[in-house]
């Protein structure tokens, strides 16, 4: 028999170390662009970022905690079921109850009496992964011989969830969402290029979309969808409304040229002070640029890409099916998130009002992410040890033989 | 056929579950790293600071710095006392707030209450002269043209212009009845306290830009528009960053550029004696109705100006008598030249005698004269007979003058010169005119002995009577006595001798022969006129006919007197011209020019302004 090893053996100080030192980023940056505002407020110029603490010391103990746990319990059908059912309810009450919050025309947190506000939306992301990481895995032979009846009803169960982000509405999350179970879809294993030219089809067309409704003007949209032209008109040229709907872009732009290459220092952020909105959650990684320079923060984009790669890469070793879905798709959304929010706020693409992960403020991407990297340390430790113990056998085959 | 083909390759490439699950991950692998590396080449770019043609460090610097100017003040224009006649203000205009929705703290009505109407309407009425029927109809809600609810009106040209007094009247008034609802808006002004005073001297000043008064005064005319770059001064300017809302941040306030306040200018003229003119001038316009008049009291010894005048003119705070058909938008002391007759033979007298042609007692024929081709004849044709050259200036004889003339031809001409006739006197005020000389015919010569066929300025004509004056020395006529710089410096401008065209003697002669004007019982055409009570006085008369369309006019006269005083040390010389008075029967227009001359000259006289 192997000698038992402790399950901390196994934890991956590549994923572990990045994501702390991401988190340690976040509460410094979430300080320095929130502070200024809640002074003017007279409010506890901390108090954002003492809330955003708490709720990483939450997450390191949900880490601890799904660190911990046998990797059988999340492939267990009634866990999983039972987690999607709360997850479909907590959007419900979110949407049509007076427990959910409005912020920012979307009705997307839910009221939690005594704990706060969480948005269930966040932790629908992880929970697509997993669902679909877990369907798919059990289907893995029908993926090959009969894709369409393996992946269609998964997939109604999917977009209905994503239907109840959409109407919150939040089309900025359910791009997020619908983006996550296409790539799930594109990693269950069907034929790897159909996946290339299905993937390559989406970037390619999202691309020519863009150029379509900017120059469409906008008469393609009925009148109640107008606003979402108008944030394609502006992703254009946010200059041509550079005091309403191209303000924040414009503001972006502007707080990225202050910093230049050696950045205004940290706290000295001058685009924070009431010029650009939503400093410390949408465009946090604006006040980067302002206050820590391009190149801390180009480190620090590689830092998240490294942490990125790490997972995929766990997800690329990984033996069991389940396992390397789950990384695959946890790396993606770490992947399509950061993508929606860079792009956004360097006017590549429209804006959307995403969370930039581990650094923006928000208390509900934090735990979700935190649960998902929980998830992957489990999974790159299940994936050693599962080695480790194949090893093990075989050296004993050897020396047996 | 192309299709199936795909496919069969696309099957033939597929592979198990895993490894195609392996190649996905390779792929997503490598977009993330293709997808960072754009997100770096993007920042660097936004950071080179163009994005299209936009400029980024143009909208930052737009964005983050604010600048406001500092109003420099206008310099003030004062009398040689320091008395104000023209200096900054604010003036203010009245409005009233209509819109309910103008509330202060705790809900305070900070707008016009309906039971307030009939008290606001008393109060404007007393201290403004508004209509209260008008005040009343102002205050009632009303909607523009557009339907929209006017909130807030004001009160026509009347509830404009308000003095900081009448502001604080009618704020003291609603005040004690606890009214709201009327305010005033603050415009930049300039007060002429003095009103109608040496109006066409000092000008008059209007907004720089008539849409825009926050862009200050300008002069217009005169010392107001001629020294206009001094008296404005030059604005300063203060930058400071601004927070998102576009507001100063405090403490970030610099001074670019302190403003310099515009530079003072104290005039020679005195208040009081101008004041006086303005009065003698005013009720002689209201009795005779001329169609234009001047009147210039000079120091004799310095050629400083104490008052001058002219009608028509105009209120530099009412702007009356800027518009209409009566304005004349023109100072008649510098910018207009006329013949001017027989006071002209002051310096033909002086002429001869410079030139040693004089014989005060050699005698000639009075009555006419034969030039070439013309006659030329005293103001009464029929003469009388024999007359001595001394007794023909007191006469006011043509035909001594013209004597006088052919004995010195070609020195007259050079004395009309040195005289500083057809010149500028370079006073310095807008559009000077230099008038015109017509020598060309033996006639035209000889009628420049008497005042015609020359055509001069009042500064002119000032300007030579200071030499007679002042022991033959020519003085500068001048209205400024010194510019003081917002930092103190001052600029005196110092009595200015243009030239001595004649000698002491000759010019005590002159003011010799001139009291004869006065004082000759038989001939002098001022006897009894232009004499003042316990002073001697040099006088001449000038009757000069107005040549329009190139014939002199039969009834109508430009008549003038100039008087020096003391003769024995000249203090004053008064010049006043009066053209087409109405003369009513019976009263001769020496006598109305007396009105001004005399009274303003004895003032002077009595209280010894002058400063020598």
């Amino acid at each position: 028999m192997p000698k038992k090893v402790k399950k901390s053996f196994y934890l991956d100080y590549s994923i572990l170390i990045p994501y702390l030192v991401l988190c340690g980023i976040g509460l410094i940056m979430i300080y320095s662009a929130s502070s200024y505002k809640l002074l003017v407020n007279h409010l506890d110029p901390a108090s954002l970022a003492i809330n955003q603490a708490i709720y990483f010391v939450l997450s390191l103990l949900l880490i601890t905690f799904i660190y911990k746990m046998k990797m059988k319990i999340f492939e267990h059908r009634n866990v999983i079921t039972f987690s999607t059912f709360v997850i479909g309810v907590l959007l419900i009450l979110t949407r049509f109850t007076s427990l959910g919050v409005v912020v920012n025309g979307a009705q997307g947190w839910l009221k939690i009496p005594g704990l706060g506000q969480l948005q269930p939306a966040e932790f629908l992301k992880i929970m697509i992964i997993w669902y679909l990481s877990y369907i798919i895995s059990k289907r893995q032979g029908e993926i090959i011989t009969n894709f369409k009846d393996a992946t269609l009803r998964p997939l109604l169960v999917v977009l209905g969830l994503i239907f109840l982000v959409a109407i919150q509405p939040d089309n900025g999350g359910a791009a997020i969402l619908f983006l996550i179970a296409v790539l799930m879809l594109l990693a269950s294993g069907v034929n790897y290029l159909y996946s290339l030219i299905f993937g390559g089809s989406i970037a390619i067309g999202s691309l020519l979309g863009i150029k379509l409704i900017v120059w469409s003007g906008g008469k393609i949209f009925p009148k109640n969808l107008k606003y979402v032209y108008d944030r394609f008109a502006v992703f254009a040229n946010p200059f041509l409304d550079a005091q309403g709907d191209g303000h924040q872009i414009v503001n972006s732009y502007y707080a990225i040229y202050n910093g230049g290459l050696f950045g205004v220092g940290l706290g000295n952020s001058t685009q924070k002070k009431g010029f650009l909105p939503e400093a410390q959650t949408d465009f946090m990684f604006s006040i980067v640029l302002e206050e820590l320079c391009l190149i801390i923060a180009v480190l620090i984009l590689c830092l998240l890409l490294f942490l990125v790669l790490r997972i995929i890469l766990v997800g690329i070793r990984a033996k069991n099916p389940f396992n390397s879905l789950m990384c695959i798709g946890v790396g993606g959304m770490i992947l399509i998130q950061t993508f929606i929010n860079i792009g956004g706020i360097s006017g590549l693409i429209p804006l959307t009002g995403v969370t930039f992960p581990f650094i923006s403020q928000g208390g509900s991407s934090l735990l979700m992410l935190s649960i998902s990297i929980g998830l992957v340390l489990n999974i790159s430790a299940d994936e050693k040890k599962n080695k480790h113990n194949e090893m093990v056998v075989n050296m004993q085959e050897i020396t047996e033989g | 056929m192309n299709k199936h083909r795909l496919k069969r390759y696309l099957r033939s490439k597929n592979l198990n579950p895993v490894n195609n699950r392996k190649k996905v991950g390779v792929i997503l692998f490598a977009t993330a790293i293709g997808v960072f590396l754009i997100f770096a080449i993007r920042f660097s770019y936004i950071m080179m600071g163009n994005i299209g043609n936009v400029s980024l460090a143009e909208k930052t610097a737009e964005l983050y710095k604010g600048s406001q100017i500092i109003k420099a003040k206008r310099g003030s224009i004062l009398d040689r006392n320091g008395d104000p006649i023209a200096e900054d203000a604010t003036s203010y205009s009245l409005y009233a707030i209509l819109d309910k929705n103008y509330l202060g703290i705790n809900k305070k009505k900070l707008y016009v209450q309906e039971k307030d109407r009939e008290k606001i309407a008393e109060v404007l009425n007393k201290y403004v002269g508004l209509e209260k029927s008008y005040v009343i109809s102002q205050l009632k809600p009303q909607k523009n043209k557009q339907g929209k609810t006017i909130t807030n009106v004001e009160f026509g040209t009347e509830g404009k212009g308000l003095t900081l007094e009448t502001k604080t009247n009618i704020e003291k008034a609603l005040k004690k009845e606890n009214i709201a609802g009327i305010y005033f808006t603050e415009h930049p002004a300039r007060s002429y306290p003095n009103g109608e005073f040496a109006s066409y001297l000092i000008g008059y000043t209007a907004y720089a830009d008539k849409n825009d008064d926050t862009k200050g005064m300008k002069g217009v005319l005169c010392i107001e528009g001629a020294y206009n770059k001094q008296l404005k001064g030059t604005d300063g300017k203060i930058v400071y960053q601004k927070d998102s809302s576009g507001n100063a941040i405090p403490g970030t306030q610099v001074v670019k550029k302190e403003a310099k306040d515009g530079e003072d200018i104290q005039t020679t003229l005195d208040r009081n004696l101008q004041l006086y003119l303005e009065d003698l001038m005013d009720s002689v316009e209201e009795k005779y109705s001329p169609e234009s008049m001047t009147a210039m009291l000079v120091e004799a010894k310095t050629g400083s100006i104490l008052a001058a005048t002219q009608r028509p003119s105009f209120d530099p705070v009412t702007k009356e008598g800027l518009s209409g058909e009566n304005a004349l938008w023109r100072n008649l002391l510098v910018e207009d030249s006329f013949e001017p007759g027989s006071t002209m033979k002051v310096f033909t007298v002086a002429a001869a005698i410079e030139a040693g042609v004089f014989d005060p007692n050699a005698t000639y024929q009075s009555g006419k004269i034969q030039v070439d081709d013309t006659q030329i004849s005293d103001w009464n044709p029929a003469g009388v007979g024999t007359l001595t050259y001394r007794q023909a200036l007191a006469w006011s004889s043509n035909v001594g003058m013209v004597h006088l003339e052919e004995m010195m031809p070609t020195a007259w001409q050079e004395y009309i010169k040195k005289f500083g006739f057809v010149k500028s006197t370079n006073s310095g005020l807008l559009n000077e005119n230099i008038g015109l000389l017509q020598n060309s015919t033996t006639v035209d010569r000889a009628m420049t002995a008497y005042g015609q066929a020359i055509s001069v300025t009042d500064f002119q004509m000032m300007q030579g009577f200071t030499a007679i004056a002042n022991n033959g020395k020519m003085m500068k006529p001048q209205y400024i006595k010194k510019i003081v710089k917002s930092d103190g410096t001052e600029k005196v401008y110092n009595p200015k001798e243009v030239s001595q065209p004649i000698s002491s003697t000759t010019a005590n002669q002159v003011l010799t022969y001139m009291q004869d004007v006065v004082n000759d019982a038989t001939y002098g055409t001022g006897y009894g006129i232009f004499n003042i009570d316990g002073y001697n006085v040099s006088a001449k008369t000038g009757t000069a006919q107005i040549s329009e369309n190139g014939k002199y006019l039969d009834d109508q006269y430009i008549h003038s007197v100039v008087q020096i005083a003391p003769t024995e040390d000249p203090e004053y010389i008064m010049y006043v011209t009066i053209k087409k008075p109405t003369i009513p029967a019976g009263t001769s227009a020496s006598s109305i020019v007396a009105e001004i001359s005399n009274p303003l000259l004895k003032r002077a006289l009595d209280l010894g302004v002058s400063d020598q």
